[in-house]
């Protein structure tokens, strides 16, 4: 059985490990919050964007494009596929990069031809050290994702479509639920997209198609001027579902080790208790009957 | 309103530039400039990276000081005598020094993060430091200006 000093350390041992969940905890909250925050602030450019895409396309159902279509067959996997991998810089959260990872492989697997793009360190060592086929020159932390980055990662991806390496671009991430669960890894096609993403959902959309433009020069052009911003805003709010994603998985998995860290100092505080109790009750036995014997001696 | 005036929205990615009554503005467009003055016809267009002018008005019409903005692609959406154009970036002329550097130094500092070997490092390192001392030297010259 163990001594009460080493109980003892083993308390102070989980005290301190407490202490780092907890400060985790905290740091990911905060972190999560700040990202949304920034997020919403582009939230209504974005929104405006994808609007007046929705008129053109509303307009004009027919148009094709190499960076849009509205006949792809998505049960066809096949063919080039660059997939862009979303994953964290760090463990400890749970079974987010996990999941990511897993359905990276599975979209991989589909395809005749892949290559990973991957941002997040964590990703960037899994992929690399297996030898799958990873684009070296593209790094990217998955720090506090800034309209910058996603800029910078839309714009790299935009070039390898364009210079024809790929016929598909895909996006691996996680969607935000919000909820307590991880967050489900999800695979979107970011090129060429899909005119039928833009199908207006309501009445009130129908309307605003109604109205007559002039464009000028025409819709084509106009359109393949605003895939890259569409482009920019679609990675950010990827890259900022995940991030979200990513701190809430963490601040769950900090949670549990709480919770177990809990349970562990109630326990042994039982043990050291118990312990302690024991010496006392050996200690007053064995006072007591020494003093006992004396008496009988003196009695004699 | 007044009626020589029309609203004009400006939007870039991330913040709003301009959101009021204007007389006028001129737009870097894929047709060259576009100039765009109260009760034009709908139209939509392509804005191309270039220098976009507008003249604010107040009130009662009179124009205010004529602002600039440096923009990158995007779209102008004339309806109903409103103007909106929604641009990737947009930037205050003065700035773009500031703003180009500021990214530099965002770009370093994750270079710096991923180098694998020391020449790496330092390379990030070095550039980091230009980048730093490049905005230094552009608040410097500006807060000199005012």
């Amino acid at each position: 059985m163990a001594s009460t000093k080493e109980i003892k350390n083993r308390i102070k041992g989980v005290h301190d490990t407490q202490k780092i969940t907890n400060a985790m905890y905290m740091i990911s909250s905060t972190k999560m919050r700040k990202a949304r925050r920034y997020a919403e602030q582009t939230k209504p450019y974005f929104d405006l964007m994808r609007r007046e895409m929705r008129r053109m396309f509303a307009v004009n159902r027919d148009l094709k494009s190499r960076y849009y279509d509205a006949d792809i067959d998505e049960s066809l996997h096949g063919g080039r596929n660059a997939i862009l991998v979303i994953t964290g810089d760090k463990g400890l959260a749970g079974s987010y990069n996990q999941n990511v990872i897993k359905a990276a492989l599975a979209l991989a697997d589909k395809s005749d031809e892949y290559k990973f793009y991957i941002v997040g360190d964590y990703g960037w060592r899994f992929f690399r050290s297996r030898g799958y086929n990873v684009e070296e020159n593209f790094k990217h932390s998955m720090i506090l994702p800034t309209l910058d980055m996603a800029r910078n990662i839309a714009v790299e991806m935009l070039n390898a479509f364009d210079r024809l390496e790929f016929d598909r671009i895909y996006v691996v991430y996680t969607d935000f639920t919000g909820g307590m669960d991880a967050g489900d890894a999800v695979h979107d096609r970011l090129l060429p997209f899909d005119i039928d993403d833009f199908v207006p959902e309501g009445d009130e959309h129908a309307s605003s198609a109604s109205a007559v433009f002039e464009y000028e020069p025409d819709v084509e052009t106009v359109l393949a001027n605003v895939v890259g911003p569409y482009l920019i805003g679609y990675t950010y709010s990827a890259l900022v579902n995940s991030y979200c994603s990513e701190q809430n998985a963490r601040m769950m998995a900090m949670d549990a080790a709480n919770d177990n860290a809990n349970d562990l100092l109630a326990s042994l505080e039982l043990e050291y208790n118990h312990l302690r109790q024991n010496a006392i009750t050996q200690e007053i036995t064995e006072i007591s009957s020494g003093a006992r014997s004396l008496k009988k001696k003196k009695h004699q | 309103m007044a009626d020589n005036t029309f609203r004009l929205q400006i939007m870039a990615s991330d913040h709003v530039v301009y959101d009021g009554d204007a007389l006028s503005a001129v737009i870097p467009t894929t047709e060259g400039q576009v100039g765009i003055m109260a009760h034009h016809s709908n139209i939509i267009m392509a804005v191309v990276p270039g220098i976009l002018e507008y003249v604010p008005a107040d009130e009662d019409g009179r124009a205010l000081e004529r602002h600039y903005a440096v923009v990158a692609n995007g779209l102008i959406k004339v309806e109903n005598n409103e103007l909106m154009v929604l641009v990737d970036t947009a930037e205050d002329p003065e700035a773009v020094d500031e703003a180009r550097a500021e990214r530099a130094e965002a770009r370093a500092r994750e270079e710096l993060k991923h180098s694998d070997t020391m020449r790496e490092h330092a390379m990030a390192e070095a550039e980091l430091s230009r980048a730093l001392s490049r905005i230094k030297a552009t608040r410097t010259r500006r807060n000199h200006k005012i």
